[in-house]
């Protein structure tokens, strides 16, 4: 822009076509702008709707007495107060949820990576068992509970059947009677349910993967075990880092498997702590008045605790996106 | 055509919105007899729509082909329009959010106890709605505090019986050398030891359907009246003495350590306990009056089978047997927008020409004999009469709980958790659950939620010996 005389600036005609073309693009990138919003408005409405309002209620009535029925009462931190000095039962069933998720991560991350590195080659016969391990990932999950209730079952089922064949046990054994057969169970049918999913994640990622640094290997001479430890797994390490934290989140959220498959038996000791919440809330077959406010401020201490574990995480594994 | 686009995609963003919104709204299902609600009507009656919700499922069928009937001959006449809604394992919900929203129907079975529906201001009573007061006067002597009445005001009336008793295999009692069904729990203890120890392994004595929370109340706690004269709650006390179910449950537990239970009663669900049952591979198991019609239809037994009564701790100390009087409907709070169509309707749902095919069908256990006497035919449900028998039954009182605010593990829980075996100290497990229930009713008490007036009766007599 040149400099006019005196103290007014005069554009030129150069200037004027530059600010013209600039206030345009402006009003085009505002048009845009507000398409833009219009398109994110249905999913907004329902965002806000669905997520943020049941968050604000859930916090609201956490400082509350309320059953859902009579008009809620505030009583301050009373609720906050019974569950950290008067619940054994809510920490119990949050560690139960913390053995469950840990066992079974434990299981079943290692055992879709290696799936997943076994499949990867493009060989047909591979496409197969990519849809087999994938199936039952697509079961609903009181199906699964369903299907591991007949297989675990004391009295007829296939695995008691097949370990009497077998000669390694003599008399029924009562997968539900023990918290710790009970909750193996669980983690084995969570498994099952679950390692498909990060099976076909794992093959995303290895997909990625370029090809030349295998053939750069190769001419290096790195052993196929070296080339899995140093290139395949430090190339997955961004995968791997959402793949452990959605099923770290999945499997602290389980719920409706655990509901079908012991609903808590043998005496709540198998119960987690969505389930635990859940009960609260919905009575579920109790005659005592619901807890909506105590319910609350559960699900709100739950909510703080995975929020920090997922932060966390975050922060202990952010050198794994960094790697590629 | 780029401008087209942009609009196009702006309108269907705005179309997007406007279904979700929509979707949003309240959607309305077809009412279960909606054929009947495009009949014309050419009379000078103005027809008002009624509505009806209840969770009676099973009799969807019947009671769609009698409120036809009612639609087309009282209804016309008196310009009403009943509109069914059946709904399934939801409908306690259903009921709560259309209440709250003030979407409530005219006419709903109840899905809560009476305190609990009128302190949400879900219900009015009866006495108010033209020729009510008359007409009650045909139930005087049968109403309950609590379960029909609360403040002086009637909220609704008895319509069937539920009575717990016990149902057993007579082919393995044969096969096992027993001739009747024992009188005490020690005596079905020796039964199931000795039917599992003749059934080699496929059959056993006795079976619990431990999975399922709200089971306990049938499974266990009805159970206990004849033997220690209370279901957990204690009305000649006022307060809870889960304490003195204890000698039955460890019998219950020496009939797991003896082996006598059937495998896996942990994870035993009551419809696969009536299944097993059915297919005959346990000996006695408990059972409520509504499990007729599942054994007429839905599991019926391969064999032959009775209906016993329940057992007791002390033969010669026994006490009366739980039967529970049940109400069907109650007056929304809607129904005073029409009172006279509304209790029109009412009285032909509680009505024992109603109660009557209901009781010729086999679906419902009528509160009064009158209704047996007046039927045309008798049901064909096997062991349907001693299911009926209230001979040596008490009708039972509702029990508080419903208004209590408990912490910590609820009763059936705390059941569940010992005959699992796992509770290491019975007595210790049952002191505290009354420590905790009588906590809540105290607390109940104090707020004024609870009238114990209500719920304590010191001249009740149980004893039956």
């Amino acid at each position: 822009m040149r400099q006019g005389t005196g103290n007014t600036a005069v554009p030129s005609s150069h200037d004027i076509v530059i600010l013209t073309w600039l206030k345009r693009l402006g009003a085009g990138a505002a048009r845009d702008s507000i398409q833009g919003y219009l398109m994110l408005l249905p999913m907004l409405i329902g965002f806000a709707l669905f997520t943020i309002y049941p968050i604000l209620w859930l916090v609201r009535y956490a400082w509350f007495d309320y059953d859902g029925l009579s008009e809620a009462q505030y009583i301050g931190i009373e609720n906050f107060i019974r569950a950290f000095n008067r619940d054994p039962e809510f920490w119990m069933s949050l560690l139960n949820t913390f053995i469950i998720t840990f066992v079974k991560l434990l299981i079943e991350l290692p055992l879709a990576l290696i799936l997943a590195v076994f499949l990867n080659a493009g060989r047909k016969i591979n496409s197969v068992y990519r849809t087999a391990f994938f199936m039952p990932t697509i079961v609903s999950t009181a199906i699964v509970g369903l299907v591991f209730c007949i297989i675990f079952d004391p009295y007829q089922g296939i695995v008691n059947v097949l370990f009497k064949e077998a000669g390694l046990m003599n008399s029924a054994t009562e997968w539900f009677s023990n918290k710790w057969t009970a909750m193996l169970v669980i983690v084995v049918a969570s498994v099952w349910n679950g390692f498909g999913i990060n099976m076909v994640f794992f093959l995303m990622g290895l997909q990625s993967v370029p090809k030349e640094l295998y053939e750069c290997a190769d001419i290096d001479g790195a052993t196929r075990g070296q080339q899995f430890f140093h290139i395949t797994i430090p190339m997955l390490a961004p995968v791997m880092q959402v793949v452990i934290m959605l099923a770290i989140l999945s499997s602290m959220k389980m719920a409706d498997l655990v509901l079908v498959l012991t609903n808590g038996q043998p005496g709540g000791q198998t119960e987690v702590v969505m389930t635990f919440i859940f009960k609260r809330f919905f009575n579920f077959g109790v005659d005592t008045s619901s807890q909506y406010g105590y319910g609350a401020a559960l699900a709100v201490i739950t909510a703080v605790i995975f929020g920090i574990i997922t932060a966390l995480y975050t922060r202990i594994t952010r050198g794994m996106s960094r790697i590629h | 055509m780029k401008k087209g686009s942009k609009i196009l995609s702006i309108a269907v963003s705005l179309a997007l919105t406007a279904g979700l919104m929509a979707g949003c709204g309240a959607q309305k299902e077809e009412p279960a007899n909606s054929s009947t609600a495009t009949v014309t009507e050419k009379s000078t009656v103005k027809m008002e729509a009624v509505r009806l919700w209840t969770n009676e499922a099973p009799q969807k069928e019947f009671l769609t082909a009698q409120f036809d009937e009612f639609n087309n001959t009282i209804g016309k006449e008196k310009g009403i329009q009943v509109e069914l809604r059946f709904f399934g394992s939801d409908y306690g919900d259903a009921i709560k959010l259309a209440m709250t929203a003030g979407e409530g129907p005219e006419l709903f079975k109840r899905s809560l106890t009476l305190d609990q529906h009128i302190a949400a201001k879900h219900i009015v009573p009866l006495d108010d709605f033209p020729g009510a007061k008359e007409w009650l006067k045909g139930y005087e002597g049968k109403l309950q505090p609590v379960l029909n009445i609360v403040d002086d005001k009637t909220y609704s009336v008895p319509f069937t019986v539920f009575t717990s008793k016990m149902v057993y295999n007579k082919d393995l009692f044969a096969k096992a050398g027993i001739t009747e069904f024992p009188k005490t729990w020690e005596g079905v203890r020796e039964a199931a030891k000795k039917i599992t120890q003749m059934g080699d392994g496929k059959e056993f004595g006795y079976a619990i359907a431990l999975k399922e929370t709200g089971m306990m109340k049938w499974e266990i706690s009805a159970l206990m009246a004849p033997s220690v004269g209370h279901m957990g709650f204690d009305f000649k006390k006022g307060k809870y003495s889960y304490i003195d179910f204890k000698p039955v449950l460890e019998i219950m537990l020496q009939m797991q350590n003896e082996g006598s239970m059937f495998p896996g009663i942990v994870g035993l669900g009551n419809d696969a306990a009536r299944a097993q049952f059915a297919e005959g591979k346990i000996g006695i198991k408990a059972s409520a009056a509504f499990d007729s019609s599942t054994f007429a239809s839905q599991f019926v037994p391969k064999m032959e089978w009775g209906v016993a009564n329940v057992p007791a701790l002390d033969e010669k100390n026994r006490y009366k047997e739980f039967a529970q009087l049940g109400d069907q409907l109650v007056m929304g709070v809607a129904a005073n927008n029409m009172p006279e169509k509304a209790f029109e309707v009412f009285k032909y749902y509680q009505g024992d020409a109603m109660l009557t095919k209901m009781y010729e069908k086999g679906t419902v256990f009528p509160y009064k004999n009158d209704i047996i006497n007046m039927a045309k035919s008798t049901p064909a449900t096997k062991n349907y009469k001693e299911y009926a028998d209230t001979s040596l039954s008490y009708f039972t009182m509702q029990m508080p709980d419903g208004l209590l605010k408990l912490e910590g593990d609820p009763f059936n829980n705390v059941l569940q958790k010992i005959l699992s075996g796992a509770s290491a100290d019975i007595g210790k497990e049952l002191e505290d659950l009354d420590k905790r229930y009588n906590a809540a009713l105290e607390k109940a008490k104090q707020s004024g939620a609870i009238d114990m007036k209500l719920y304590v009766d010191d001249k009740l007599d149980l004893k039956l010996n």
